[in-house]
């Protein structure tokens, strides 16, 4: 995937200064968070609708650039994405709103669940249909490794990778920044070596 | 303690690439460093917020969070893990015509199969939280029916993760008690 980052020399979109344009955009990501479940890309597709196709906000080039940027930054992607999407409207102001649209049902929804359930889960029945959902869970998880799997990884070299990181967290629990830094380390190095290889097939003069 | 929480969410929020779930192996080391919650508690925690919409990792941080330390605790959590995406963000619409598409390609290209076996090794975690993998026959066999059930629900019929999870949660309820 290369990133086509951003043509346009102004980073915000939007011309319009008004703070209802502010509210607008907040409202919008308040609509959109309570109903994204199973992930954070799920909610990719909900806000594409709202921001390009309902709203029309961001023409589709601009979309793709905010989904690019959205997903190469590290933290959660909806998150990323509100923020992207916020700033590029309205600056400072409109990435506060959109973020705060995105986090805050969750934050009350979440709060609401984990003091409910902290209250039950001394239940036998409870705890059962607890570890029903963790189930469900795993199998969730699962899906969407074999997903990533299917797009991700096509080469050997890239296999490699993935099994080896695999096995390093399950039979020995290395720590998880160390294994993306050495990904990171690796991507480099066989970018710096095929660098060489292209350098020895075409001398300088 | 609060001031622990924003931290140690603002390192998750630096280094969690790849999505919500592919960020659990971070959340868990954090969480087991620190000693916030057990393994199990965390495994229901998950399992929890799975439930919930909106953003995972957010949800995360803020069922992390209120654990530890209640309210304010969740509020930390939060905060500090939507700063360091609003700070690279901001950075990245910024400064994005100085990026080297080459360079970039090659971090992803070294990334993206660890952030797969990241993915995989939540599910197992959260596996051995469940009867799937230590057990009496009896209840390894039920469980693997449901996780079989439930991955089909999810990969050959794409049927809605809250009706499959809750699906699960009824099948829990009836056969582990």
């Amino acid at each position: 995937m290369t990133p086509e980052l951003m043509k346009e020399k102004d980073s915000c979109i939007s011309s319009s200064e008004s703070w209802l344009h502010t509210l607008q955009i907040g409202w919008a990501f308040m609509k959109i968070s309570p109903i994204a479940f199973g992930g954070g890309f799920s909610m990719i597709p909900l806000m594409a609708r709202e921001v390009v196709t309902r709203k029309q906000w961001m023409s589709d080039k601009q979309w793709e650039e905010a989904i690019t940027a959205a997903t190469s930054v590290p933290g959660g992607v909806g998150i990323n994405a509100a923020a992207y999407i916020g700033y590029r409207l309205q600056g400072w102001r409109g990435l506060a709103a959109a973020v705060s649209g995105m986090i805050f049902p969750s934050f009350i929804i979440v709060l609401a669940m984990v003091v409910f359930f902290t209250r039950l889960n001394e239940h036998p029945a409870v705890l059962a249909a607890m570890k029903g959902v963790q189930v469900g869970v795993t199998a969730l998880i699962a899906h969407i490794g074999a997903r990533m799997f299917r797009s991700s990884v096509r080469d050997l070299k890239v296999f490699a990778l993935f099994a080896v990181s695999l096995a390093l967290l399950i039979l020995f629990s290395v720590p998880p920044a160390y294994l993306l830094a050495g990904g990171i380390a690796a991507g480099f190095l066989w970018y710096a070596l095929r660098q060489k290889q292209q350098q020895k097939r075409q001398p300088r003069r | 303690m609060i001031w622990l929480l924003f931290w140690s969410f603002f390192k998750i929020g630096l280094l969690s690439f790849g999505g919500g779930y592919a960020m659990l192996p971070i959340i868990e080391s954090e969480v087991a460093r620190y000693e916030w919650m057990s393994g199990n508690a965390y495994a229901q925690t998950v399992a929890l917020v799975s439930l919930a919409p909106g953003p995972l990792a957010a949800n995360m941080a803020v069922s992390v969070g209120y654990h530890t330390a209640g309210i304010a605790g969740s509020a930390a959590a939060m905060a500090g893990f939507v700063t360091p995406s609003i700070l690279l963000i901001v950075l990245i619409v910024v400064i994005s015509q100085r990026f080297a598409n080459k360079e970039l390609d090659s971090f992803y290209y070294g990334i993206r199969p660890v952030i797969v076996a990241f993915v995989f090794y939540g599910a197992f975690r959260m596996a051995q939280s469940t009867p799937l993998l230590h057990s009496s026959p009896a209840d390894m066999a039920i469980t693997w029916i449901i996780a079989a059930a439930a991955y089909l629900s999810f990969s050959r019929f794409h049927l809605h993760p809250l009706l499959v999870l809750s699906g699960s949660g009824v099948a829990g309820w009836l056969l582990f008690q």
